[in-house]
Protein backbone atom coordinates (compact mmCIF):
# COMPACT_ATOMS: atom_id res chain seq x y z
CA UNK A 1 0.00 0.00 0.00
CA UNK A 2 1.29 3.26 -0.89
CA UNK A 3 -0.26 7.04 -0.52
CA UNK A 4 2.57 8.21 -3.49
CA UNK A 5 1.94 12.11 -3.88
CA UNK A 6 3.98 13.25 -7.04
CA UNK A 7 7.50 15.54 -5.65
CA UNK A 8 5.62 18.17 -8.42
CA UNK A 9 2.56 18.32 -6.49
CA UNK A 10 4.38 17.86 -3.04
CA UNK A 11 5.95 21.09 -4.00
CA UNK A 12 2.98 22.94 -5.51
CA UNK A 13 1.52 23.58 -1.81
CA UNK A 14 4.56 23.32 0.30
CA UNK A 15 3.70 26.64 1.69
CA UNK A 16 0.47 25.43 3.16
CA UNK A 17 1.94 21.97 4.31
CA UNK A 18 4.44 23.80 6.29
CA UNK A 19 2.65 26.67 7.42
CA UNK A 20 -0.80 25.46 7.69
CA UNK A 21 -2.56 27.88 5.10
CA UNK A 22 -5.97 27.29 4.55
CA UNK A 23 -8.07 28.21 1.79
CA UNK A 24 -10.92 31.01 2.69
CA UNK A 25 -13.79 30.77 0.41
CA UNK A 26 -14.41 34.31 -0.84
CA UNK A 27 -17.91 33.71 -1.50
CA UNK A 28 -18.94 32.28 2.01
CA UNK A 29 -15.96 32.47 4.50
CA UNK A 30 -15.66 28.66 4.66
CA UNK A 31 -12.21 27.63 5.72
CA UNK A 32 -10.60 25.02 4.20
CA UNK A 33 -7.55 22.85 5.20
CA UNK A 34 -6.05 21.21 3.12
CA UNK A 35 -7.10 23.61 0.05
CA UNK A 36 -9.76 21.90 -2.61
CA UNK A 37 -10.38 23.82 -5.41
CA UNK A 38 -14.18 23.80 -4.77
CA UNK A 39 -15.61 24.67 -1.28
CA UNK A 40 -17.35 22.17 0.44
CA UNK A 41 -20.22 24.32 1.47
CA UNK A 42 -21.30 26.82 -1.42
CA UNK A 43 -19.50 25.11 -4.30
CA UNK A 44 -17.53 28.74 -5.37
CA UNK A 45 -13.99 27.92 -6.91
CA UNK A 46 -12.52 31.39 -4.92
CA UNK A 47 -10.35 31.47 -1.74
CA UNK A 48 -7.79 33.52 -0.55
CA UNK A 49 -4.93 32.33 1.65
CA UNK A 50 -5.43 32.35 5.36
CA UNK A 51 -3.06 31.53 7.95
CA UNK A 52 -3.93 29.04 11.03
CA UNK A 53 -2.42 29.16 13.96
CA UNK A 54 -1.75 25.14 14.37
CA UNK A 55 -3.57 24.90 17.52
CA UNK A 56 -6.56 22.24 18.02
CA UNK A 57 -7.64 19.30 19.80
CA UNK A 58 -7.84 15.68 18.96
CA UNK A 59 -11.03 14.84 17.23
CA UNK A 60 -10.26 11.00 16.80
CA UNK A 61 -7.51 8.79 16.40
CA UNK A 62 -6.32 5.66 15.24
CA UNK A 63 -3.12 3.19 15.96
CA UNK A 64 -1.46 1.73 12.49
CA UNK A 65 -0.35 -1.59 13.79
CA UNK A 66 2.87 -3.12 12.86
CA UNK A 67 2.99 -3.64 9.24
CA UNK A 68 -0.14 -1.61 8.63
CA UNK A 69 0.97 1.69 7.36
CA UNK A 70 1.81 2.79 3.72
CA UNK A 71 4.83 1.44 2.44
CA UNK A 72 6.44 5.00 2.59
CA UNK A 73 6.32 4.60 6.34
CA UNK A 74 7.50 0.58 6.42
CA UNK A 75 11.80 1.95 8.10
CA UNK A 76 10.16 4.22 10.31
CA UNK A 77 7.70 1.68 11.47
CA UNK A 78 9.96 -1.21 11.59
CA UNK A 79 11.96 1.18 14.08
CA UNK A 80 9.79 3.03 16.46
CA UNK A 81 6.45 0.93 16.33
CA UNK A 82 3.18 2.17 16.06
CA UNK A 83 2.23 4.59 13.57
CA UNK A 84 0.03 7.05 15.69
CA UNK A 85 -2.69 9.00 12.88
CA UNK A 86 -5.48 11.32 13.88
CA UNK A 87 -7.89 13.64 12.97
CA UNK A 88 -7.27 17.49 14.31
CA UNK A 89 -9.95 19.98 14.84
CA UNK A 90 -8.16 23.13 14.54
CA UNK A 91 -9.04 25.88 16.73
CA UNK A 92 -9.87 28.22 13.60
CA UNK A 93 -12.56 24.76 12.70
CA UNK A 94 -11.43 22.77 10.16
CA UNK A 95 -10.50 19.16 10.72
CA UNK A 96 -7.25 17.42 9.20
CA UNK A 97 -5.76 14.00 9.14
CA UNK A 98 -2.86 14.31 10.22
CA UNK A 99 0.27 12.01 11.58
CA UNK A 100 0.89 12.55 15.77
CA UNK A 101 4.40 12.66 17.12
CA UNK A 102 5.67 12.59 20.29
CA UNK A 103 3.60 10.22 22.16
CA UNK A 104 2.94 6.59 22.58
CA UNK A 105 -0.86 4.90 21.88
CA UNK A 106 -1.35 5.11 26.26
CA UNK A 107 -1.08 9.16 25.69
CA UNK A 108 -3.61 9.59 22.98
CA UNK A 109 -6.76 11.34 24.53
CA UNK A 110 -10.03 12.51 22.41
CA UNK A 111 -10.02 16.38 23.43
CA UNK A 112 -6.36 16.75 24.06
CA UNK A 113 -4.65 19.84 23.16
CA UNK A 114 -2.19 19.93 20.14
CA UNK A 115 0.15 21.71 17.97
CA UNK A 116 1.31 21.75 14.90
CA UNK A 117 5.51 21.00 13.95
CA UNK A 118 7.43 20.55 11.25
CA UNK A 119 8.75 17.05 10.83
CA UNK A 120 10.37 14.81 8.27
CA UNK A 121 7.42 12.50 7.24
CA UNK A 122 9.03 10.32 5.29
CA UNK A 123 11.94 10.03 2.67
CA UNK A 124 11.32 8.98 -1.09
CA UNK A 125 12.89 9.58 -3.80
CA UNK A 126 15.98 10.68 -2.42
CA UNK A 127 14.19 13.76 -1.65
CA UNK A 128 12.91 14.18 2.64
CA UNK A 129 9.40 15.36 2.70
CA UNK A 130 8.90 17.79 5.59
CA UNK A 131 5.13 18.24 7.06
CA UNK A 132 2.80 19.22 9.65
CA UNK A 133 2.31 16.39 12.90
CA UNK A 134 0.69 17.13 15.91
CA UNK A 135 2.29 16.87 19.14
CA UNK A 136 0.89 17.54 22.98
CA UNK A 137 0.65 21.64 23.23
CA UNK A 138 2.67 22.84 25.61
CA UNK B 1 23.95 48.76 18.88
CA UNK B 2 23.07 45.86 17.25
CA UNK B 3 22.51 42.36 18.59
CA UNK B 4 19.82 39.90 19.90
CA UNK B 5 16.35 40.88 20.07
CA UNK B 6 14.50 37.54 21.04
CA UNK B 7 15.76 34.28 21.08
CA UNK B 8 14.65 31.25 22.05
CA UNK B 9 15.56 27.23 21.64
CA UNK B 10 14.41 23.81 21.18
CA UNK B 11 15.28 20.27 22.30
CA UNK B 12 13.85 17.03 20.87
CA UNK B 13 11.57 15.02 23.38
CA UNK B 14 13.89 11.97 23.78
CA UNK B 15 16.40 11.57 26.17
CA UNK B 16 19.11 8.72 26.80
CA UNK B 17 20.60 8.44 30.66
CA UNK B 18 24.73 7.81 30.35
CA UNK B 19 23.81 4.87 32.77
CA UNK B 20 21.77 3.50 29.45
CA UNK B 21 25.55 3.44 27.84
CA UNK B 22 27.01 2.30 31.37
CA UNK B 23 24.47 -0.37 30.60
CA UNK B 24 25.25 -1.51 26.74
CA UNK B 25 28.92 -0.98 26.98
CA UNK B 26 30.13 -1.45 30.54
CA UNK B 27 31.15 2.23 30.30
CA UNK B 28 30.17 6.16 29.49
CA UNK B 29 32.63 7.82 27.45
CA UNK B 30 31.09 11.22 28.27
CA UNK B 31 32.42 11.99 31.80
CA UNK B 32 30.21 13.96 33.84
CA UNK B 33 27.29 13.75 31.23
CA UNK B 34 23.92 13.20 32.74
CA UNK B 35 21.91 12.51 30.13
CA UNK B 36 21.53 13.61 26.92
CA UNK B 37 18.64 15.12 23.96
CA UNK B 38 18.90 13.07 20.67
CA UNK B 39 16.70 13.23 17.61
CA UNK B 40 13.06 10.96 17.09
CA UNK B 41 13.22 9.25 13.56
CA UNK B 42 11.30 12.21 12.48
CA UNK B 43 13.59 15.20 13.37
CA UNK B 44 16.72 16.78 12.24
CA UNK B 45 18.76 19.69 12.40
CA UNK B 46 16.00 21.41 10.37
CA UNK B 47 13.06 20.52 12.37
CA UNK B 48 14.60 21.64 15.56
CA UNK B 49 15.36 24.63 13.96
CA UNK B 50 11.90 25.73 13.24
CA UNK B 51 10.79 24.88 16.00
CA UNK B 52 13.33 27.33 17.62
CA UNK B 53 12.66 30.06 15.15
CA UNK B 54 8.94 30.04 15.76
CA UNK B 55 9.09 30.11 19.35
CA UNK B 56 11.78 33.14 18.96
CA UNK B 57 10.02 35.03 16.40
CA UNK B 58 6.63 34.53 18.66
CA UNK B 59 8.70 35.85 21.75
CA UNK B 60 9.50 38.81 19.76
CA UNK B 61 6.09 39.09 18.78
CA UNK B 62 4.62 41.45 15.61
CA UNK B 63 4.97 41.04 12.05
CA UNK B 64 8.64 41.19 11.63
CA UNK B 65 10.33 41.32 8.45
CA UNK B 66 13.36 38.84 8.04
CA UNK B 67 16.32 40.24 6.12
CA UNK B 68 18.68 37.70 6.30
CA UNK B 69 18.78 34.12 7.46
CA UNK B 70 21.84 32.57 8.74
CA UNK B 71 21.66 28.73 9.81
CA UNK B 72 25.09 27.44 11.92
CA UNK B 73 25.00 23.32 11.15
CA UNK B 74 27.17 20.40 10.77
CA UNK B 75 24.46 17.88 9.92
CA UNK B 76 22.26 19.72 6.95
CA UNK B 77 20.00 17.01 5.46
CA UNK B 78 21.21 17.86 1.66
CA UNK B 79 25.24 18.40 0.99
CA UNK B 80 23.65 19.95 -2.63
CA UNK B 81 20.16 22.28 -1.93
CA UNK B 82 19.91 24.43 0.33
CA UNK B 83 18.68 22.52 3.52
CA UNK B 84 18.08 26.03 5.02
CA UNK B 85 16.03 27.08 2.41
CA UNK B 86 13.13 24.77 4.19
CA UNK B 87 13.00 26.78 7.07
CA UNK B 88 12.18 29.84 5.36
CA UNK B 89 9.21 27.89 4.39
CA UNK B 90 8.17 26.94 7.07
CA UNK B 91 8.36 30.50 8.80
CA UNK B 92 7.27 33.32 6.42
CA UNK B 93 5.38 34.14 3.27
CA UNK B 94 7.93 36.39 1.72
CA UNK B 95 10.98 34.94 -0.02
CA UNK B 96 13.28 37.98 -0.35
CA UNK B 97 15.32 37.64 2.04
CA UNK B 98 19.25 36.20 1.77
CA UNK B 99 19.58 32.55 3.16
CA UNK B 100 23.14 31.28 4.19
CA UNK B 101 24.49 27.86 5.55
CA UNK B 102 27.54 28.08 7.89
CA UNK B 103 28.98 24.44 8.61
CA UNK B 104 32.36 22.77 8.77
CA UNK B 105 32.62 22.56 12.26
CA UNK B 106 30.97 23.47 16.26
CA UNK B 107 32.09 26.84 15.50
CA UNK B 108 29.46 27.09 12.56
CA UNK B 109 26.50 27.99 15.08
CA UNK B 110 28.21 31.15 16.61
CA UNK B 111 29.58 32.13 13.32
CA UNK B 112 26.00 32.24 12.47
CA UNK B 113 25.24 34.58 14.97
CA UNK B 114 28.09 36.80 14.16
CA UNK B 115 27.24 37.05 10.53
CA UNK B 116 23.71 38.15 11.20
CA UNK B 117 24.37 40.81 13.45
CA UNK B 118 26.61 42.09 11.34
CA UNK B 119 24.68 41.82 8.18
CA UNK B 120 22.14 43.91 10.17
CA UNK B 121 25.00 46.47 11.34
CA UNK B 122 26.20 47.06 8.06
CA UNK B 123 22.35 48.13 7.41
CA UNK B 124 22.18 45.12 4.65
CA UNK B 125 18.78 44.77 6.43
CA UNK B 126 17.04 45.71 9.73
CA UNK B 127 16.43 42.01 11.00
CA UNK B 128 18.01 38.44 10.71
CA UNK B 129 17.35 35.42 11.99
CA UNK B 130 20.91 33.83 13.42
CA UNK B 131 19.87 29.90 14.10
CA UNK B 132 22.03 27.53 15.77
CA UNK B 133 20.56 23.49 15.04
CA UNK B 134 22.56 20.35 15.20
CA UNK B 135 22.09 16.84 15.27
CA UNK B 136 25.78 14.79 15.33
CA UNK B 137 26.55 11.52 14.66
CA UNK B 138 28.94 9.12 15.24
CA UNK B 139 29.64 5.26 14.93
CA UNK B 140 27.72 3.47 17.60
CA UNK B 141 31.60 1.68 18.35
CA UNK B 142 32.97 5.16 19.26
CA UNK B 143 33.32 6.04 22.32
CA UNK B 144 33.68 10.05 21.61
CA UNK B 145 29.52 9.24 19.87
CA UNK B 146 27.98 8.69 23.64
CA UNK B 147 28.20 12.69 24.46
CA UNK B 148 26.44 13.35 20.66
CA UNK B 149 22.86 14.87 20.78
CA UNK B 150 20.73 17.72 19.17
CA UNK B 151 19.49 21.45 20.05
CA UNK B 152 18.69 24.52 18.27
CA UNK B 153 18.42 28.06 19.10
CA UNK B 154 17.11 30.98 16.90
CA UNK B 155 18.02 34.32 17.70
CA UNK B 156 16.28 37.46 16.14
CA UNK B 157 18.94 40.24 15.41
CA UNK B 158 18.62 43.55 14.89
CA UNK B 159 19.48 46.96 14.98
CA UNK B 160 19.04 47.83 18.46
CA UNK B 161 20.06 44.66 20.23
CA UNK B 162 18.05 45.61 23.62
CA UNK B 163 18.16 42.01 24.79
CA UNK B 164 22.19 41.60 24.38
CA UNK B 165 24.62 43.87 22.18
CA UNK B 166 27.58 42.26 20.21
CA UNK B 167 30.28 44.34 21.61
CA UNK B 168 32.88 42.74 20.14
CA UNK B 169 33.76 39.03 18.45
CA UNK B 170 37.43 37.37 18.46
CA UNK B 171 38.40 34.35 16.03
CA UNK B 172 40.99 31.81 15.89
CA UNK B 173 41.67 29.40 13.28
CA UNK B 174 43.63 26.57 14.05
CA UNK B 175 43.99 23.20 11.51
CA UNK B 176 43.79 20.02 13.70
CA UNK B 177 44.05 16.85 12.70
CA UNK B 178 42.34 13.70 13.57
CA UNK B 179 40.08 14.92 15.62
CA UNK B 180 35.99 15.57 15.26
CA UNK B 181 36.22 15.29 10.97
CA UNK B 182 34.43 14.35 8.20
CA UNK B 183 34.85 13.50 4.74
CA UNK B 184 32.69 14.42 2.06
CA UNK B 185 29.51 12.13 1.85
CA UNK B 186 30.38 10.72 5.29
CA UNK B 187 27.04 10.75 7.84
CA UNK B 188 29.22 10.39 11.21
CA UNK B 189 31.97 12.03 12.51
CA UNK B 190 35.22 10.41 12.86
CA UNK B 191 37.40 11.02 15.72
CA UNK B 192 40.79 9.11 16.08
CA UNK B 193 40.90 9.90 19.82
CA UNK B 194 44.90 10.78 20.22
CA UNK B 195 44.00 13.42 22.99
CA UNK B 196 45.62 16.04 21.27
CA UNK B 197 43.49 18.49 23.68
CA UNK B 198 43.42 20.62 20.39
CA UNK B 199 39.28 22.06 21.70
CA UNK B 200 41.95 22.86 25.15
CA UNK B 201 44.61 24.89 23.26
CA UNK B 202 41.74 26.48 20.42
CA UNK B 203 40.03 28.16 23.87
CA UNK B 204 43.62 28.99 25.09
CA UNK B 205 44.23 30.83 21.91
CA UNK B 206 41.22 32.57 22.21
CA UNK B 207 42.01 33.43 25.62
CA UNK B 208 44.78 35.72 24.53
CA UNK B 209 43.82 37.12 21.28
CA UNK B 210 40.35 38.46 23.39
CA UNK B 211 42.78 39.45 26.30
CA UNK B 212 44.34 42.01 24.41
CA UNK B 213 40.95 43.68 23.70
CA UNK B 214 39.86 46.20 27.08
CA UNK B 215 36.30 45.54 26.85
CA UNK B 216 37.16 41.80 27.44
CA UNK B 217 38.59 42.38 31.10
CA UNK B 218 35.21 41.76 33.26
CA UNK B 219 32.97 39.18 31.78
CA UNK B 220 30.78 37.71 33.92
CA UNK B 221 29.19 34.66 32.18
CA UNK B 222 30.78 32.10 29.58
CA UNK B 223 28.69 30.52 26.93
CA UNK B 224 30.46 27.54 25.69
CA UNK B 225 28.52 24.44 25.81
CA UNK B 226 31.68 22.61 26.65
CA UNK B 227 32.00 19.14 27.75
CA UNK B 228 33.05 18.64 31.82
CA UNK B 229 36.71 18.69 31.04
CA UNK B 230 36.71 21.80 28.70
CA UNK B 231 34.26 23.71 30.67
CA UNK B 232 36.30 23.07 34.17
CA UNK B 233 39.67 24.83 32.50
CA UNK B 234 37.57 27.32 30.37
CA UNK B 235 37.19 30.58 32.80
CA UNK B 236 41.24 30.29 33.97
CA UNK B 237 42.05 29.69 29.87
CA UNK B 238 40.13 32.89 28.89
CA UNK B 239 41.87 34.65 31.84
CA UNK B 240 38.26 35.02 33.88
CA UNK B 241 38.94 32.61 36.57
CA UNK B 242 35.63 33.80 38.13
CA UNK B 243 33.53 33.92 35.77
CA UNK B 244 30.46 31.58 35.75
CA UNK B 245 30.67 28.86 32.90
CA UNK B 246 27.58 27.03 31.74
CA UNK B 247 26.76 23.83 31.90
CA UNK B 248 23.94 22.82 29.34
CA UNK B 249 26.68 19.75 28.06
CA UNK B 250 25.91 17.61 31.07
CA UNK B 251 22.12 17.74 30.56
CA UNK B 252 21.65 17.80 26.55
CA UNK B 253 24.99 16.05 25.44
CA UNK B 254 27.33 17.48 22.60
CA UNK B 255 25.04 19.24 19.87
CA UNK B 256 28.37 19.98 17.67
CA UNK B 257 27.34 24.11 16.51
CA UNK B 258 24.26 24.45 18.58
CA UNK B 259 26.02 23.68 21.52
CA UNK B 260 27.27 27.22 22.39
CA UNK B 261 24.45 29.22 21.27
CA UNK B 262 21.64 27.18 23.53
CA UNK B 263 24.30 27.74 26.12
CA UNK B 264 23.85 31.09 25.26
CA UNK B 265 20.08 31.48 25.78
CA UNK B 266 20.20 29.31 29.01
CA UNK B 267 23.03 31.89 30.15
CA UNK B 268 20.31 34.80 28.78
CA UNK B 269 17.59 33.06 30.66
CA UNK B 270 19.64 33.41 34.12
CA UNK B 271 21.72 36.73 33.42
CA UNK B 272 20.81 40.62 34.32
CA UNK B 273 21.48 44.13 32.86
CA UNK B 274 24.81 45.33 31.95
CA UNK B 275 26.41 41.90 32.94
CA UNK B 276 28.37 40.60 30.35
CA UNK B 277 28.65 37.67 28.42
CA UNK B 278 31.15 35.71 26.26
CA UNK B 279 29.49 33.32 23.46
CA UNK B 280 32.47 30.60 22.15
CA UNK B 281 32.27 27.83 20.03
CA UNK B 282 35.29 25.19 19.52
CA UNK B 283 36.73 23.57 17.54
CA UNK B 284 39.30 23.63 15.28
CA UNK B 285 39.61 26.79 16.62
CA UNK B 286 37.18 29.38 17.92
CA UNK B 287 34.54 32.17 17.16
CA UNK B 288 33.49 33.92 20.36
CA UNK B 289 31.20 36.66 21.05
CA UNK B 290 31.06 39.12 23.27
CA UNK B 291 27.10 40.79 24.77
CA UNK B 292 26.52 43.41 26.87
CA UNK B 293 22.93 42.01 28.64
CA UNK B 294 20.31 44.91 28.26
CA UNK B 295 17.26 45.97 30.07
CA UNK B 296 14.94 44.64 26.90
CA UNK B 297 16.22 41.06 28.46
CA UNK B 298 13.93 40.93 31.35
CA UNK B 299 10.82 41.66 29.46
CA UNK B 300 11.66 39.33 26.91
CA UNK B 301 12.13 36.61 29.87
CA UNK B 302 7.99 37.00 30.49
CA UNK B 303 7.29 34.95 27.34
CA UNK B 304 7.63 31.71 26.52
CA UNK B 305 9.41 28.22 28.05
CA UNK B 306 12.69 28.29 30.06
CA UNK B 307 15.83 26.65 28.90
CA UNK B 308 16.11 24.98 32.29
CA UNK B 309 12.55 23.65 31.83
CA UNK B 310 13.24 22.11 28.04
CA UNK B 311 16.29 20.38 29.75
CA UNK B 312 14.29 19.05 32.50
CA UNK B 313 11.58 18.01 30.08
CA UNK B 314 11.62 14.88 27.93
CA UNK B 315 11.34 11.14 27.45
CA UNK B 316 14.05 8.80 29.10
CA UNK B 317 14.53 5.87 26.26
CA UNK B 318 16.71 2.57 26.28
CA UNK B 319 19.63 2.34 23.95
CA UNK B 320 17.98 0.39 21.39
CA UNK B 321 15.50 2.40 21.18
CA UNK B 322 17.99 4.95 20.62
CA UNK B 323 19.92 3.27 18.20
CA UNK B 324 16.46 2.75 15.92
CA UNK B 325 15.89 5.81 16.22
CA UNK B 326 18.80 6.94 14.62
CA UNK B 327 18.71 4.48 12.18
CA UNK B 328 21.25 2.90 13.08
CA UNK B 329 19.54 -0.86 13.51
CA UNK B 330 17.60 0.14 10.10
CA UNK B 331 19.14 -2.13 6.65
CA UNK B 332 17.64 0.38 4.56
CA UNK B 333 19.47 3.21 5.66
CA UNK B 334 22.54 1.73 6.37
CA UNK B 335 22.67 3.43 9.87
CA UNK B 336 22.36 6.67 8.52
CA UNK B 337 19.38 8.95 7.97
Amino acid sequence: MTSYISLPMYAANIDERLRIIAGKCQSCGTLAYPQRPVCMKCGADKFTDTKLSGEGTLYTFSVVAGGGAPSEFDDEQTMTGDVLCGVVELKEGPRVMARLADMEPGDLAIGMKLRAVVRRLYDQEGILRYGAKFVPAK
Amino acid sequence: MAGIESYATALPTLRIPASAYVAAWGSCGARGMKQKAFCAYDEDAITLAIEASRAALDRFGGDVHIDALFLGVTTPPYDEKPSAATIPTALFAHADLRVTEIAGSPQAGVQALVSAIEFCAAKKGRYALAIAADAPEGPPDGSFEHALGAAAASFVVGPDGDVAALLDSYAVTRETFGARFRRHGDGAISDLELRTRDSQASLQALGRIAQKDKGFDKVKRVALGADAALMRGAGRALGQPDAIVDETWSRIGDAGAASAPFALAAMLDEARANETVLCAGIGAGATAALFRVGKGLSRMRRKGEKVADQMEAGRTVDYIAYLKHRRVLSSRTGGHG
